[in-house]
């Protein structure tokens, strides 16, 4: 009735236009108004500025605010896009479109060789992955032996090193994954296919005529 | 516009239609349970982290889970729940290709996988994929109290009850 098009413009205002991103995504527009949904409600968790800032992340990924981990703190930078220490809503968009199951592959391992590439030298060295294994074990209270860990390590950089100089590239990298498809499950996430019904949406889309009040 | 048009309506049927995120159990991540320890390289450990599982976002709250390192082989921690599954009345689903299996009572998934990291360790991990904040509870102890038989070290337990303010 006319008032169709004011409220999703209120609703939105300040973020960037759904229809936009849903035409730069595997998004619909309806998912990507349920993203919004879900966006609201992280983004103003801690502090209400409809941005999500670090501590929010935290609190959304493990519903606690306190958990500092250093995979959330990398993908929390991936996610902010811009750098400004905080996700807008067209970074989160953004961002959680290369989990999509509908995703390129490609995409899939070009975010997964930046997440590990934790210093950002363009490889993935040793000495990154070494620290990233300590710190898994760290946090899941797993014990290995020095020399067990450095075996492990022996172990993935003869299969993935291929020109043996010590660092993982990106081409040595996509190899590597497409022999083994399992490390990049965590690049998909199930629920975004039906990510409509575990949020739905208030903001009316256009199949809805109109309701009686 | 009468009551029957608005039940025609598609977002009147949407709402109908439960808010709690149903997952297929069958898809459920069983990364833990798919390792070999002859195959195992430094990223499949990494992306065992609980920080790279994204999947938190999307639930309002945590659900149960825990890791510990077994006094048995990984096929002695999936015998074990099938075991202690029948004995307290679960449905039990062994998963193929996979040291995994699902418990089920009630509107409650459980999924115990495991896997023998190295030569010697072997670690297992039990966490809720599916169920009602309210049954959750009382099943997870029953459960968990009958593991501790096998059970070397509980890791940190990874579960946190939080008073959700994203409800």
């Amino acid at each position: 009735m006319g008032c169709f098009h004011s409220k999703v413009a209120r609703e939105f205002r300040g973020h960037e236009d759904p229809v936009k991103l849903a035409s730069e995504t595997a998004f619909s527009v309806s998912e990507v108004e349920a993203l919004f949904e879900l966006f609201k409600s992280i983004s103003s968790s801690v502090v209400d500025d409809g941005l999500i800032n670090k501590e929010e992340f935290q609190l959304a990924l493990f519903k606690s605010r306190k958990r500092e981990n250093i995979f959330a703190n990398r993908i929390f930078d991936m996610f902010d896009v811009k750098r400004k220490g905080v996700i807008d809503f067209g970074d989160f968009v953004r961002s959680l479109n290369v989990f999509h199951p509908n995703a390129s592959l490609e995409d899939k391992i070009d975010f997964t060789f930046r997440l590990y590439d934790m210093d950002c030298t363009g490889y993935i060295e040793r000495q990154e992955v070494k620290q990233m294994l300590i710190a898994l074990l760290c946090e899941s209270e797993m014990k290995l032996a020095d020399e067990t860990i450095e075996i492990i390590l022996d172990k993935t950089f003869e299969d993935a090193d291929v020109n043996q100089d010590g660092k993982i590239d990106k081409l040595e990298w996509s190899d590597f994954v497409n022999k083994n498809p399992s490390l990049l499950k965590i690049m998909t996430l199930p629920y975004l296919r039906d990510i409509t019904t575990t949020f739905p949406s208030f903001v009316f889309n256009s199949e809805v005529d109109e309701i009686a009040t | 516009m009468s009551i029957e048009a608005v039940t025609e309506t598609k977002w009147f049927k949407k709402s109908l239609e439960t808010s709690e995120f149903k997952p297929n159990v069958l898809e459920s991540d069983d990364r833990l349970g798919k390792l070999r320890s002859d195959t195992i390289t430094a990223f499949d450990l990494i992306s065992l982290s609980a920080g790279l599982d994204l999947s938190g976002l999307f639930e309002r709250r945590k659900r149960k889970e825990t890791r510990f390192t077994a006094t048995v082989s990984a096929e002695g921690v999936v015998e074990k729940a099938k075991t202690i599954g029948e004995k307290l009345g679960y449905r039990v689903e062994k998963k193929k290709e996979a040291m995994a299996l699902g418990l089920g009572k009630g509107r409650t998934t459980v999924m115990v996988e495991a896997v023998e990291l190295v030569e010697g360790l072997v670690v297992a991990e039990v966490k809720v994929v599916e169920g009602e904040e309210e049954e959750e509870e009382s099943y997870w102890s029953e459960l968990i109290v009958e593991f501790e038989e096998i059970v070397l070290s509980w890791h940190s337990d990874v579960s946190v009850k939080v008073e959700s303010d994203l409800a």
